[in-house]
């Protein structure tokens, strides 16, 4: 894959990272879970979860981006 | 525990020390740059944005909050997880056009210096608040472990040794093209510190206060109340108001915007900060909950907010040391980058307006000692606020008061991202009201409260009657009132031809190439315009450093280069001075010529860049066509003859591939050049051509690197279709492209050719040529036996004068036969020479071949006829016609040569009477390697040679045979 479609798909995939967050934390399903108490490190895990989706998107398509200085 | 302010100070000293080394040795290089690069190091200095409050006030939030404390961290990790959608085009923004700060892109996008001064008085009020706050967090962590009240001037030891640091390792250039890698490196140290100091707290909590995860696990279970008073206020506060402020402080605030922008040094440590500055603070929340439950376990008698030391009072000494030293690293650490930052704005927004440059002064020092001064008094003004706040005011109020104000930036930077048509007006007008509402709503109690306004102001009563929580009121007035204005105005005034400019600029899918020609037609005097304001030295710099930047060289001339020239000097002078001011010195010291038509080649260039940057956006029809597009590009590129494209003022387009080969010119050189200014020969060889009438030349020859070279150059016009076919305006405006054919190769293949024909033909001429020679060798020989018994002086005179004509004849022959046979160069070396002598040269060879033939040979030339040409290559045609003439001959033949004299052109005909040539071998013989005679006698060569080195002297050949008749070959050849 060329660095300019890595790029692009880059772009998308942070966009739907960014929109589960949102699902996560600022929709009604963050009042849900926050209600349930379960563990105390719930917030903690769904953090870390989204994190290491972060980090796998930019191992698969922001490591090998343009440096475009 | 009681602890000693002395060890205290030391432990401060200590560690300020350590601080100081790092950054000394990361500056000297002793560090190297690749480890200081390392966009671990990024993701660690991006850690100054958890400050004290962080560190400290997490605590005091979570108790009063919940879990409401980890929003001030999620809404960050929203904004780094579209990092490529939000932080990238403001970095791209920043680092084109060397904005060093969230001023200089407000300026640069709408184009007011009001707006600079607006944007940077409200950072520096909003951010005084802030840096009061981290003193506070010092010296009362002073208290709680001393147990004493806290000498004031421990406060101002450590706003002095912060204002030696950011002047030592924040202010040491000028530019911001010099990144800090000192700076780098320590904040990145500092967080290191925080995140180690707050990680082993959190451990001491779990596993000595609570005797491990179990008993933790049990506490928990004994009170379930803790786990619910963390759950209950996030579920019912300001969840999104906070998540949302955090996300606009995370690359709004003054220190954020510095250390994620300004020292960014690659847009691939941005990537990897997308999730891994966000881990950094999930990791430095981690403990927070359970250092809130060791102390609510605990229950010492301090604020919360002091908790995290509050629980290791016990511990072995060095734990709330190194607690200590951990807030410390926050609060120095957010006040060193904090004050870099608004210095800068300042200096580029209030300072510079109110005292531009002068000529006069060393810009590059009196900028560094205005930035130095600047840097102490903002922390001093810090300090001044920290004396006069009321101290009950919680840490995260603060903090919070400070994210509300730089969140009134979000509908401007909106602005510059994503919305072309907002203008100054809107964003003043926006500001202006978002300002005043922060103040009435937040600011204003804060003052009330530490008494220093007395009277509350009418508006503050909205948030007790309105609102239940004073940061969703606050913030939703305040960005409601600045959002409106800033649509409304925006709408309703027109934006100024600047600001469509910059608002193209600053959208990545529009594109405009740059217009206008540069009044100055020379770096150098470029350097005299910019001296008139910024000085010799400052002026000379700037140019010399725009130069490098672009790869031109001292003496460009290209308008199109000086006019890219100008705009990179705008850019650098950007850095050093502000857009404003920078835009203001290029206007005013390097005038456009705005009606100047922009360069083909130049609009050519931006809009390859432009399609090429947006190729992966293009589908359907639109990707077919730029396919269709780079298809024909690269034919022209690849074309394996050399191709010019060039305008109406002859200015070069398109040069391609084999032409750079060619001509040994990069393309770079020469686009965008007249064809007079390319390097010699080419601009004679191109801009002669051009000039003139015909549009073919064939074999032209050139001398260029030291040796000769024959091309053939084609030229065809290019209508400019806008202005209609054929008319004369059309014809006025059209420009042309020339092919040029490299047939250098081509003629030094010919000429060994050639070569190769003369030995064939001296193969041929041996056996004439030994027998000749062998005659007066013999001679010679009888001659010299004879001259042993002679003793007749007079005899022997005879004898000596017999030899030496022998060995006359011999060195003719010998003579004649090394002129024909030496190595020619490629191409024709004209001379002027007697005619009869190479045509009785030429016939004693042949003669000497066919003497058993007994072929009589008759020529007829004018004496004294003198022909311009090579005659060495006449010769062969003389040779090979000849020897043509009496390989076809019959014994006893005759073979006349007549040459005459016509004036401007010499007619010379060789006849013969031999059996002639067949009417169906007329047309071939002067093809190559066709040949009637034996395997073995004829190479094929001899005649398209002589066609050939006929029509290189402009002449033209005929023949006239009739078989059984003989043979008459007709040449005419120009005289000169």
């Amino acid at each position: 894959m060329s660095s300019r479609q890595d790029s692009e798909s880059y772009r998308e995939l942070s966009l739907v990272l960014g929109l589960l967050f949102a699902l996560l934390f600022l929709s009604p399903l963050a009042d849900w879970w926050m209600s349930r108490l379960w563990v105390w490190y719930l917030p903690y895990l769904l953090w870390g979860g989204v994190l290491v989706l972060g980090a796998l998107i930019h191992w698969r398509c922001g490591s090998s981006e343009r440096d475009d200085r | 525990m009681i602890f000693d302010l002395q060890v205290l100070y030391g432990a401060a000293l200590f560690y300020l020390f350590v601080l100081f080394s790092l950054a000394y040795i990361t500056d000297s290089g002793l560090v190297s740059v690749k480890w200081v690069q390392h966009p671990v190091i990024y993701v660690l200095s991006l850690g100054v944005y958890a400050t004290s409050w962080s560190y400290y006030g997490s605590v005091g939030l979570a108790q009063r909050d919940g879990y409401l404390f980890l929003t001030i961290y999620l809404g960050v990790t929203l904004a780094f997880l579209l990092a490529p959608v939000i932080l990238k085009p403001i970095l791209r923004l920043t680092r084109d056009y060397q904005l060093t700060s969230l001023a200089d892109l407000f300026v640069f996008r709408y184009r007011s210096q009001a707006a600079g001064v607006l944007v940077t008085l409200f950072m520096l009020v909003g951010a005084l608040p802030y840096i009061a706050l981290q003193i506070r967090a010092v010296t009362e962590t002073v208290q709680v472990l001393t147990q004493e009240a806290t000498p004031q001037m421990l406060a101002l030891v450590f706003c002095a040794t912060l204002i030696l640091f950011a002047i030592l390792f924040g202010a040491r250039h000028a530019s911001p093209r010099e990144k800090h890698h000192g700076l780098v490196a320590a904040i990145a140290f500092e967080t290191a510190v925080k995140l180690l100091a707050i990680l082993l707290v959190g451990l001491y909590a779990v596993n000595e206060v609570f005797g491990g995860a179990a008993g933790l696990a049990q506490w928990l279970a004994a009170h379930p109340e803790a786990v619910e008073r963390l759950y209950a206020p996030a579920r019912e506060g300001p969840w999104l108001t906070l998540i949302f402020l955090a996300f606009a402080a995370s690359f709004l605030l003054p220190r954020q915007f510095h250390m994620l922008f300004t020292e960014n040094f690659s847009a691939r440590a941005l990537n990897s900060a997308a999730w891994g500055f966000p881990l950094l603070l999930l990791l430095l929340n981690l403990a927070i909950p359970p250092i809130l439950w060791a102390g609510t376990h605990l229950r010492p008698e301090m604020n919360p907010d002091y908790y995290l030391l509050g629980i290791v009072l016990d511990a072995p000494t060095w734990l709330p040391v190194l607690a200590f030293i951990g807030g410390v690293s926050s609060a120095s650490a957010m006040v060193i980058v904090s004050t870099l930052a608004l210095s800068s704005m300042c200096l580029n927004h209030l300072v510079l307006p109110a005292s531009p440059p002068t000529p006069k002064m060393d810009l590059y020092r009196w900028l560094l000692a205005v930035r130095r001064v600047l840097i102490a008094l903002i922390i001093l003004a810090g300090f001044g606020f920290y004396q006069l706040l009321e101290h009950n005011q919680g840490l995260a109020d603060l903090g919070l008061i400070s994210f509300v104000a730089v969140a009134q930036f979000v509908p401007g930077l909106l602005g510059v991202l994503f919305w072309a048509r907002a203008n100054r007006i809107g964003f003043i007008a926006g500001l202006a009201g978002g300002v005043a509402m922060w103040f009435l709503t937040l600011l204003a109690p804060l003052l009330h409260a530490s008494g220093i306004l007395q009277e509350p102001l009418s508006l503050v009563f909205l948030r007790v009657e309105g609102a239940h929580d004073p940061w969703a009121f606050a913030t939703f007035w305040s960005l409601t009132v600045n959002s409106l204005l800033f649509v409304g105005f925006s709408l309703w005034f027109r934006q100024s031809a600047e600001e469509r400019e910059t608002a193209r600029a600053c959208r990545s899918d529009t594109f405009l190439p740059l217009a206008g020609v540069v009044a100055a037609h020379s770096p150098g005097q470029f350097v005299e315009g910019l001296s008139a304001t910024v000085g010799r030295e400052a002026g000379e710099r700037e140019v010399a450093q725009a130069l490098q930047d672009l790869d031109l060289a001292a003496d460009e001339s290209r308008p199109a280069e000086l006019r890219r020239l100008r705009e990179r000097i705008e850019r650098n002078l950007s850095g050093l001075l502000g857009p404003q001011m920078a835009h203001m010195v290029i206007n005013q010291q390097l005038a456009l010529d705005s009606r100047a038509k922009t360069a083909l080649a130049d609009s050519m260039r931006f809009v390859e860049e432009r399609l090429q940057q947006s190729r992966s956006a293009m589908k359907g029809v639109t990707a077919e066509l730029d396919a269709l597009r780079r298809y024909h590009r690269q034919i022209l590129l690849d074309l394996p003859l050399g191709v010019c494209a060039v305008e109406a003022d002859r200015r070069v387009v398109i040069w391609n591939l084999a032409l750079e080969v060619m001509s040994g010119v990069p393309n770079r050189q020469a686009v965008g050049r007249n064809l007079q200014d390319l390097p010699h020969p080419w601009s004679e060889l191109l801009a002669g051509f051009a000039r003139a009438g015909d549009e073919h030349v064939h074999h032209l020859e050139v001398q260029a690197e030291g040796r000769k070279r024959w091309f053939n150059l084609h030229k065809a016009r290019v209508w400019d279709t806008s202005l209609g076919p054929g008319g004369g305006a059309a014809r006025e405006r059209s420009g042309l492209v020339m092919l040029l054919e490299d047939l250098t190769d081509l003629e030094t293949l010919e000429a060994e050719l050639a070569h190769t024909d003369r030995l064939a033909s001296i193969g041929r001429l041996a056996a004439g040529v030994a027998h000749e020679i062998g005659n007066p060798v013999t001679g010679i020989a009888s001659l010299a036996q004879n001259l042993r018994e002679e003793h007749d002086p007079a005899e022997i005179e005879r004898s000596i004068d017999a030899i030496l004509q022998q060995t006359r004849r011999i060195s003719g022959i010998v003579q004649s036969l090394s002129n024909f046979s030496r190595s020619g160069a490629a191409g024709l070396e004209p001379a002027r020479f007697p005619l009869d002598a190479a045509l009785s040269e030429a016939l004693s060879l042949v003669q000497l071949t066919h003497k058993a033939k007994r072929v009589t040979c008759d020529c007829s030339c004018p004496a004294g006829l003198v022909l311009n040409g090579d005659r060495q290559r006449l010769s062969q045609v003389l040779v090979n016609l000849l020897s043509n003439a009496c390989d076809a001959s019959r014994p006893g033949d005759r073979v006349d040569v007549i040459v005459i004299d016509g004036g401007e052109e010499i007619t010379l005909e060789i006849m013969d009477q031999g059996q002639g040539i067949p009417q169906e071998h007329r047309e071939l013989v002067f093809e190559p390697f066709f040949t009637t005679k034996p395997a073995g006698e004829g190479t094929g060569l001899g005649l398209p040679l002589v066609y050939k080195i006929v029509q290189e002297h402009g002449g033209r050949i005929e023949l006239d045979s009739a078989p059984g008749v003989g043979t008459r070959v007709i040449i005419h050849l120009p005289k000169h």
